[in-house]
């Protein structure tokens, strides 16, 4: 068969297709005992069912490509162990999940001065999934027919481009279960009904693998308290009506579900490897001193509200330190492994959030306006673990913490930049001294690198506006992050060379002596120097601003009512939904990328139409 | 009516509590994921044995770019991006390749985990056996490993001089031991009490051909004793190893013509091991050295079947064990390598004449029927010298001839000073250079603290 790939052909040929469906029950049962007293019940259970089906008709370069790859040429004859048709991939996946939920409340006012709260809650929750994938070959989807193949014997590929193989067999089940119990409990205690007085405790457990029992739950409790200022008596600011001021501490122990402690294998099917046994690898490994992440929280608030309403809000800021940070890192691969999770320093961060609702316009046009702000800043205190002090180890997107003192986690370290020479060879600097010794510039100390700043925002928020007239409203919510960097994904003449992958600034690359005036795209060498790529993909002209304005959904609603007379329902609305529009409205790059959404598919925007009938 | 609902519900409240409280435990025991397990039982870790990628593959490419079995043309070698194979090829100092270090010390790993673990999971009676073996093939996994990492970043090893620079021997899988450097001697006599251990525990047989058996065991003394040239024992396992198998293939039966005359996993094939992949070692671009093809007789059948002739007459390698030819080199153990072992061993301790015989039970598989005049020697250097030269051949492509550059390069009788050019440039490797020892990857010096070779 023809051997060609053709992409526009490919997308007309695809045949994909997944169905989803959700059954969802929900029962609840409240019994009162007393006045102050009830006990509630409630039970979950929903089953949801996905299947998909992935059909690659002959047309399509995959069942060429197979088809091709094991024929065997024998005089004029050709034998073909994957047969002429298509290939159908099957996968079905049912997820069960079950969830009860016993809640115990009490809550009494003795007499004017005393009152009394007190809540305890069990939850327990299941959520079973099996998945079920297969595939058949000679699939003709015409007369819904298919043909058995070998699957346990070698084939010689075609021109022996791949060896001996087997044909893929791809049947695979699986079968996971998530198992949480949660217990908690909360108490609050107010007096005079202006000052209280709170506490709570909860643990949560689930089936997290590789944990011993004991260690499985994680404790949590916090102890805080609430002044109603504007209940005092004392207080009279009549513009401010709602006044108060809040504050509290808590404390979270918690192991990350993907560190266990104990060696974990993963198995792996027959197809794994050539001897067609199911085999087992070691996917993490054992880490006896391995101890709880843990973070304590202060927390101080504001909350006020002026006449009517018309300016409501909050003001909070937060102080976090956290013992025993777990993260990835590098570690020696003489231990089998590349990366752990290891306890490998202490943070300590803090924050500030600004809530402000406004009702701007409250007649017969309604617009209604709220301002989210958060500022978050962080710094490491203490390293558990040292990282070798060779630029290699730093330098990246920033999406790894590699915790140093005096560097802010999430950091994006870069090499400095020093022009392309009158090659068009990128230079770097190591000991302030021009060079394009590429495997010295690797070794450069941290300190020597630029610290642009940290890769996730520590400025953001949200605009929400909210208008109405009639019987029509619009919610618009705007997004916005501040002061974070990104790494722009430069050309790489190595991608370019073995895989043809192409780039934007290929035109604006260095040709001929004298062009480095002008520009900062290496020349494109042969032969190709896979450390010129690796020091130009992390030098500080590569890393650019990603602060942005993004449109981040908006919904349309109409409320009907009943007619007059007519009394069929109270109200019926529809809405317009849309999600995920990711709309740029204002970025700092100048070269127009989406530090989202870099070179991959942006998501998609999601649009619900729906509506709601309200009956007396 | 009411009373009995009042009653339901609290006993439906009194059952979820006392779950909550009390049953927790066994609850919360379910798997999270059942692809997911610690290990549980002797048939998880001989799982982790079956591992033929993880166990089988990935051994270093490092030896077989830097010896003289080929050579590249000055435009393939310019076309090479990675300049780790480039600088391997042309003997610098180059410490930037990691995978082959991570990928022997997961074999340790593997091994070790399955040394923790087959005590701790037997169960009945007849289990203790198959944890015994379990422990004897990992046994055998590791020291080969060890062996391995010897070859590539360890001194060669010399009976009367020891040096520093062994490789870090670990024996546990707990991540926390900090690497250490054994000594060369250190590290030959870990190698082979672990193979001798392994020997004592293995099945004489295997069900799949991916496993060791004892032969395997045996097959990796002999050739580690003949890397420390120490030929008696050599010898004494080569023989303990053809005992057990002495299977050979009769060339006469294999096509000419196919792109892979081997079958893999044929029967002259003890164990199989597979290096890593470089693309200067696919036969497209590596061209077989012209001396090493200038020593096949006509009548050699190996001339025909482990070499095909390029279209600009250059010569392509297509005799690989592993029946793929696509940029790794198969350098498992066979019984050919066995016969090479036995006659050199015997020669080295002037037993001519038993030398020579098992040298032509080799070859006269090797040549076309009736074709083969039985060699003989008058001389030990004679013996040795046709015996060298005949493991010459047999073993190109086969990662072993680095080991023997390094050892042979020892007696100023066999040395051999290798070169090479590209466009103005040249290369040499003298006899005994350090350029012997690969430097142990930066990645593992920087983590670990660890001596670097000088």
């Amino acid at each position: 068969m023809n051997w060609k790939y053709s992409p526009l052909q490919e997308l007309a040929q695809s045949d994909i297709n997944s169905r989803s469906n959700t059954f969802t029950i929900n029962s609840g049962l409240k019994y009162t005992v007393t006045n102050a007293l009830n006990v509630e019940t409630r039970l979950q259970l929903q089953n949801a069912y996905t299947d998909g089906n992935n059909y690659r008709n002959t047309g399509m370069f995959f069942t060429r490509n197979l088809v091709n790859m094991y024929s065997r040429v024998d005089g004029a004859v050709v034998n073909n162990p994957v047969p002429k048709e298509g290939i159908l991939d099957r996968s079905y996946s049912r997820t069960r999940t079950a969830a009860a939920r016993v809640q115990v409340n009490y809550g009494k006012k003795f007499n004017a001065y005393h009152e009394l709260s007190f809540l305890a809650a069990g939850e327990i929750r299941e959520a079973r999934t099996n998945t079920e994938s297969y595939r058949v070959y000679g699939y003709n989807d015409k007369n819904s027919t298919s043909t058995p193949v070998d699957y346990t014997s070698y084939y010689p590929t075609y021109n022996n481009i791949s060896g001996t193989l087997l044909i893929p067999y791809q049947d695979e089940f699986r079968q996971s279960v998530l198992r949480f119990v949660s217990v908690l409990s909360n108490a609050a205690y107010t007096y005079r009904s202006r000052y209280t007085l709170s506490l709570s405790a909860r643990r949560d457990a689930s089936n997290i693998f590789g944990v011993s029992t004991n260690q499985k739950g994680t404790p949590l409790w916090s102890a805080g308290s609430l002044w109603k200022i504007s209940e005092e008596p004392f207080y009279s600011f009549k513009q401010l009506p709602r006044l108060s001021l809040r504050g509290s501490y808590g404390y979270a122990g918690s192991f990350s579900p993907d560190v266990p402690a104990k060696t974990v294998l993963q198995y792996y099917p027959p197809n794994f490897t050539i001897i067609n046994v199911p085999v087992a690898a070691v996917s993490s490994g054992s880490n006896p001193s391995l101890r709880w992440q843990k973070v304590g929280t202060l927390n101080v608030g504001a909350d006020f509200g002026t006449l009517n309403d018309r300016l409501t809000g909050s003001i909070e800021w937060y102080n976090k330190n956290t013992v025993d940070l777990l993260s990835s890192r590098s570690v020696d691969p003489t231990t089998g492994f590349s990366t752990m999770v290891t306890n490998s320093a202490d943070l300590t961060g803090s924050g500030i959030d600004i809530e402000l609702n406004a009702k701007i316009l409250t007649r017969k046009i309604k617009w209604n306006t709220a301002v989210l702000f958060s500022y978050v800043t962080n710094r490491v205190t203490k390293l558990k673990r040292k990282t070798p002090d060779v630029a290699s180890s730093y330098v990246g997107n920033g999406f790894t913490i590699e915790p140093r003192i005096g560097i802010k986690p999430f950091s994006i370290l870069a090499y400095r930049w020093g022009g392309l020479n009158d090659q068009g060879k990128p230079q770097g600097y190591y000991n302030d001294t021009l060079t394009t010794d590429y495997r010295l510039l690797m070794r450069t100390p941290s300190a020597q690198l630029i610290n642009k700043g940290q890769a996730i925002p520590p400025y953001f928020g949200a605009l929400r506006n909210e208008m109405g007239f009639r019987n029509w409203a619009l919610t618009l919510n705007i997004i916005y992050r501040f002061g974070y960097w990104f790494n722009k994904q430069p050309i790489s003449y190595t991608a370019l060379y073995q895989r043809l992958e192409t780039h934007p600034d290929y035109a604006k690359r260095w040709q001929k002596p004298g062009d480095e005036k002008f520009t900062n795209i290496p020349a494109m060498l042969y032969p190709v120097d896979n450390g010129m790529d690796a020091f130009y993909r992390y030098a500080e002209i590569n890393i650019l601003r990603a602060d942005n304005i993004k449109l981040d959904w908006f919904t349309l609603s109409h409320t009907l009512n009943s007619p007059a007379g007519k009394k069929l329902f109270t109200n019926a609305r529809l809405f317009l939904n849309a999600n995920n529009l990711n709309i740029m409205l204002w970025k700092a790059n100048k070269e127009n990328i989406d530090p989202d959404y870099q070179r991959t598919l942006i998501t998609r925007p999601s649009y619900t139409i729906g509506g709601s009938l309200t009956f007396k | 009516m009411k009373k009995s609902i009042d009653l339901t519900i609290k006993t439906a409240a009194l059952c979820l509590f006392i779950l909550l409280f009390t049953g927790c435990k066994k609850f919360l025991d379910e798997k999270q994921d059942n692809k997911f397990t610690i290990p549980q039982t002797l048939a998880d870790l001989q799982m982790l044995l079956d591992n033929y990628t993880a166990m089988n593959t990935g051994y270093s490419y490092q030896p077989e770019v830097a010896a003289d079995n080929f050579y590249l043309t000055t435009t393939d070698f310019n076309a090479i991006s990675d300049n780790t194979q480039k600088n391997f090829h042309t003997w610098q100092k180059e410490d930037q390749r990691l995978a082959d270090w991570a990928q022997l010390y997961k074999m340790v790993l593997n091994a070790n985990t399955v040394l923790e673990y087959a005590d701790e999971l037997i169960v009945s009676a007849a289990d203790v056996e198959i944890a015994g073996k379990l422990k004897a093939a990992a046994l055998f996994y590791r020291a080969n490993a060890f062996y391995t990492l010897a070859q590539v970043y360890a001194y060669p090893y010399d009976e009367h001089t020891d040096s520093p620079y062994g490789i870090p021997l670990r024996l546990s899988a707990d991540i926390n031991i900090i690497s250490v450097r054994a000594t060369v001697s250190e590290t030959y006599r870990r190698i082979i009490s672990d193979l001798k251990q392994a020997a004592n525990g293995l099945d004489t047989t295997r069900p799949y051909p991916n496993r060791p058996a004892r032969t395997a065991a045996y097959a990796a003394l002999a050739r580690c004793y003949l890397s420390m040239s120490d030929y008696v024992n050599a010898g004494l396992y080569a023989d303990s190893a053809l005992q057990l198998n002495n299977n050979l293939i009769d060339f006469n039966t294999l096509s000419t013509t196919t792109p892979n005359p081997f079958v893999r996993f044929n029967k002259e094939v003890i164990f199989p091991a597979i290096s890593s992949t470089a693309n200067c070692l696919a036969p497209a671009r590596a061209k077989v050295d012209t001396i090493l093809y200038g020593l096949f007789h006509t009548n050699d059948l190996r001339k025909v079947l482990f070499f095909r002739l390029n279209p600009n007459g250059s010569v392509a390698f297509k005799g690989d064990y592993n029946a793929a030819n696509n940029g790794n080199v198969f350098l498992g153990y066979t019984t050919g390598e066995l016969y090479l072992i036995k006659a050199e061993a015997l020669a080295r301790q002037n037993m001519l004449q038993p030398a020579m015989n098992m040298l032509n039970t080799l070859l006269v598989t090797r040549w076309r029927n009736n074709s083969f005049i039985p060699f003989t020697a008058t001389g030990q250097q004679e013996a040795l010298t046709i015996i060298l030269n005949e493991r010459r051949k047999e073993l190109c492509f086969r990662g072993q001839r680095w080991t023997d550059l390094r050892r042979l390069n020892k007696d100023a009788a066999t040395q051999v000073t290798l070169t090479r050019a590209f466009g103005n440039t040249g290369f040499t490797l003298l006899p005994g250079s350090s350029a012997y020892t690969f430097q142990v990857p930066a990645g593992v010096i920087e983590q670990s603290g660890i001596q670097q070779n000088p």
